[in-house]
Order: C-alpha cells, then structure tokens, then sequence
C-alpha cells in the first residue's frame, strides 16, 4: 500500500471519528440540560417555600398556611410496610433462583416474568392492588397503599439480590459446601452475606424507586388532610399530596408542592448517594 | 494432635487393590476404580485406577488439562454441584464406595476435606471461619469452641499471627494467611483425608514455602493429597506420586520411582521437562 493512500485512510478515520465523539458528546448534554434544568426548577421553587412549618404542621385548607407532616409520615410508613412485605419474599425468590435454580427452566421462566413485572406500568399495579385490598373493604387504606408499593418494590429486590448471589466466586459456595455444610446453610451464612452490599444496594435503590410513586397510591391509600397513624384509613403521602396541590388553583398550594417535590428529590438523591457508598465500602476490602 | 490418621492406617492394613507389581505393602487408604468423568459430553477421566497409600503426602501431577484436579474434585463429590458433571465407577475410602448414591455427602465430605486454588475466607471473623462449620457438627460450649478453634489454627501454623485478632475479620488477613485459615478451617472438622487442589499457586514463594512446611508436619495426622502443576514442589512435598496424562494414570509410585526410575516413557519425558 502506497504511503499518501494510509495517510489518506487515518485522515479519514479521524475525522469519522471526531464526527462520532462530537454527536456522542451532543447527545450527553441534550440529555443532562433537561435533569439540570428539573433540578434546578425544583430545587429553586421548592427551597423558596421551604421552612420549618413544612415538618412541623399538617397539610392545610385553601389559603390557609401548615405543611407536609402528615405526608412524610404517612409516606415513611407505608414505605416501610412495603420494605417488611418485600424484602424477606424477594430475598427468598431471590435464593431460590441464584441457588437452588439458577441454570433450571422454571428458574429462567420465572426470571423472565419477574423482569416482566419490573417494568410493569405502576398504575396497573395501582388497579390491581385496588381490585384486592380497596373494593373488598370498602375504603381507600395505608395498608392497600403499602401493598402496592410493595408489589412494585419485590421485583427489584428480586432481581438486585439474585443478581448480587450469582456474582458471588463460585469458589465460596464450594468452599462451604466442600466442609460438608448443606446447601442452605452455606447459603444462609455464607452467600448472603457475601453478597450482602449488593442486596442491601438493592433494596436501597428500590426505596427509592418507590418513594416517588404516584399512581398505585392514588388507587390504593389516596390522601388524607388529616393527620392519621391508622393504616386501615386513608393515609396522605409526598406524592399524591404533591399531585393534588400542583393541580389546585391555590398559591399556598403550590409552594407546599414544591416544597415536596424538593424533599422528595433530596430523599430520592440522598438513598442512591448512601447505596453507592455503602455498595463501595462494603466491597473495597 | 491425636494422630488418628496413623493409628486407623495400621488398622486396615490388609486393604484390597493395592499397586500391581513389587513390593507394594503399604496400606492403601483410597482407592480408585475405573473411574470415568463427563464434563457433558466431554469426557475428561478415562478409566482411571489408582490406589492412595493411607499414610503421607500423595501428588498428582501431569500438564494442564491432564484431569488431575477433575480426580481429586470426584473424590468428595464437588462436582454434584454442577448438573452436567458425572462420574461413574468406584472410589473406595476404607472400603466402602463413597460415589455411591447413598453414601451421605455431608458425611462424605467431613471425611474427605478440602482445600482450594484461591483462598476462600467466609466474610466472617478469623474465629467464626474455624467455629462456624464446627458447630454444624458438634454441639460445642463456647470454651471448647475456642479451644478447637485454636488448635486449628495451630495446626496450621497460624495461631501466632492472629491469636490477638480473632474477632477480625478474615478478609483483611493476607494471602497466605487466608490459604492457612482456611486449611485450619477443614482441619476443624477432623477430616482423615485433606485434598488439595493447588493450594499455592496463587501465593508469593514465602507463604508457598509456610504452607510446604505446614504440609510436612500435616502429613503426620491426615492423609493429604494434593495436585500441583509444580513437579518442584511435588518432588519437595510427596512421598507417592501419580502422574496422569490426557484423562488417564499413567503411573504411579514412590517419590523415588517417579522421580528417578519412571517405567514410562510419558512420565521419564514429563518429569525431566521435555513437555508440559
């Protein structure tokens, strides 16, 4: 090959290439300017109607001034509920697929549908929950409103916890099972804990998947002025509060929404920040 | 120390198959029949046949892919955990075939140790490393956990460095000390048979050389056999050696029939590195 012809082909490789990074780079900002401009919008708004009443006092009527106290503690509680529901059943499917079924067909069958019900609309979830736990009773409820975030939250831990046992070396589990422990054992002493960081980055994410979400709490818990402990009623939470006050016509309304919508973010934010850190320390040794 | 592994190995003397040929009347502790493994399809263990004798050090060598760990992963049926492995024919451990479906795997495996290429400490402290399996076994007081604890770990030359440390966790322990916490953890249970598959290939040559010495005096309470693709350190450690080559034994022996008067000529041309 002649000399000017492979000078010639670089020279069109690096500008095929300056081309692909330039798009690539477009694409990148595209992208980051509309989560800088939401985070901005919302950290702006909501840090002007931000102030102590915000954790101290119940959602108000029309015109009148309080806060979101009963939201925060109607969303903790459920999602609470919803972590005791998921975490112990997920963890368990999530055992019984990397360990008991990992390479079986019912085990493939039911990791399929699993990720079916990962990226399943979460109103759906909301319909459902609603069909079984509201109209049998007869009221909208904290419990209802718990077991739906809990539906939508087993599939993620499901998935982040068979995920974590299946990166565990292959050479522990024969190590343990090797001293003659059973296979349960082995799991239960060993593996999980192995793989505990990612399990616990799991369920952390999953937290705040949840946290945010709206419409199986319209079907499921809807809201409450008030405040109220009770799960079998009614319980106010971040998000539906957040909905309804945005959509009112009232100015109060909408700084309390904002309000939300920034300590929502924080929460969300802050989660991820912790499973990262935790994920990392837990696994730097 | 109690030195059972002596004491059973003069019991059973009379035990059946031993080598063919001259003078073989050392008592034979494990013994392989026709044994055959499939990885799937991939037949990996042709016909193997061979007799460990019930005392000392026993290596298996021959080059990579030769089956050498493929045997010692039948002996205390490791490979079950994988559905596509099988093996089919005899393993004998004092007589009675331990391949055999009803033969207890746990039981099995609390007789036939095992040690592995890399280190594999449980993320839990030095102490429960060691106490952990040891009380799926033994209903223990705490005293005499602590007390087999440290025994363990002095069998494997490691209660010095970590006697002041044992709630720590075993993660921040060295390489070497891993690999000996982790032979102190088979020898908690009183296993007769230690295997070991490789056991320094992943360590620097000091804690390679702790863990031969540690091997030497090991040798006088267990029957250890090991696999090594460093016929040094087979020369340096074994009293019986086995050489096996593309799924097959080839020959076995003394250290010194291998070493320095092999019958053939795969095991002459592999021990004086002409391959491998």
């Amino acid at each position: 090959m002649r000399w000017n012809e492979i000078s010639r082909r670089v020279r069109g490789r690096r500008v095929a290439g300056a081309a692909g990074l330039s798009l690539a780079t477009a694409a990148t900002l595209f992208g980051l300017v509309w989560l800088v401009w939401i985070l901005w919008t919302t950290a702006a708004d909501g840090a002007a109607a931000l102030n102590v009443r915000l954790f101290t006092q119940m959602t108000p009527p029309p015109g009148s001034e309080g806060g979101l106290l009963n939201a925060f503690f109607g969303s903790f509680l459920m999602v609470l509920m919803a972590v005791a529901l998921a975490a112990p059943v997920g963890l368990l499917a999530a055992v019984w697929l990397a360990e008991f079924a990992r390479t079986s067909r019912l085990g493939v069958v039911i990791r399929m549908i699993n990720d079916v019900l990962l990226s399943a609309p979460s109103i759906v979830i909301g319909l459902f929950v609603y069909q079984l736990a509201v109209r049998p009773v007869g009221h909208f409820s904290g419990y209802a409103g718990a077991c739906a975030l809990a539906v939508i939250l087993l599939p993620v831990i499901v998935r982040t916890s068979d995920e974590a046992l299946q990166l565990v070396p292959q050479t522990l589990r024969e190590a343990g099972l090797a001293l003659g422990l059973p296979h349960w054992k082995v799991t239960a002493n060993v593996l999980i804990r192995a793989a505990s960081a990612g399990i616990v980055t799991g369920v952390l994410l999953g937290v705040a998947r949840i946290a945010g979400e709206t419409a199986p709490l319209l079907f499921t818990s809807l809201n409450n002025q008030y405040w109220s402990a009770n799960p079998k009623t009614p319980m106010a939470n971040v998000p539906v509060v957040i909905f309804q006050y945005a959509m009112s016509p009232y100015d109060t309304w909408h700084a309390l929404a904002w309000a939300g919508a920034l300590a929502l973010t924080v929460f969300v934010l802050g989660l991820s920040i912790l499973a990262r850190l935790f994920f990392r320390h837990r696994t730097a040794r | 120390m109690n030195g059972r592994g002596f004491d059973r190995a003069r019991e059973d003397v009379a035990a059946p198959g031993t080598v063919d040929g001259e003078a073989p009347a050392r008592p034979i502790r494990l013994q392989v029949n026709n044994l055959d493994f499939f990885y799937g399809r991939h037949q990996a263990l042709k016909d193997v046949n061979v007799g460990f004798p019930a005392a000392g050090i026993s290596a298996i060598i021959g080059p990579s892919g030769c089956g050498k760990s493929t045997l010692l992963r039948a002996m205390n049926r490791i490979y079950a955990l994988y559905p596509g492995q099988r093996a089919s024919g005899e393993i004998l451990l004092d007589g009675e075939n331990v391949l055999a479906p009803s033969y207890d795997v746990g039981r099995l495996r609390a007789q036939i140790g095992m040690v592995f290429q890399k280190a594999t400490p449980f993320h839990l402290s030095i102490f429960e490393n060691i106490a952990f399996p040891l009380r799926h076994y033994e209903r223990l007081s705490r005293a005499q956990q602590s007390e087999r604890v440290e025994k363990a770990l002095r069998q494997a030359a490691l209660w010095d460095e970590v006697k002041d440390q044992l709630g720590r966790s075993a993660l921040a322990l060295s390489g070497g000390q891993q690999q000996r916490l982790c032979i102190a953890r088979t020898l908690a249970v009183r296993p007769e048979v230690v295997l070991m598959d490789e056991p320094t290939s992943a360590l620097d040559p000091i804690s390679t050389a702790r863990i031969e010495e540690l091997l030497a005096q090991l040798s006088l309470d267990f029957k250890v056999i090991i696999v090594t693709h460093n016929l040094q350190q087979a020369a340096r450690v074994a009293s019986h050696v086995v050489f096996m080559f593309e799924g097959a034994m080839v020959e076995e022996g003394s250290h010194e029939q291998i070493f320095l008067s092999p019958k053939q000529q795969k095991t002459s041309d592999y021990v004086t590195g002409r391959f491998g």
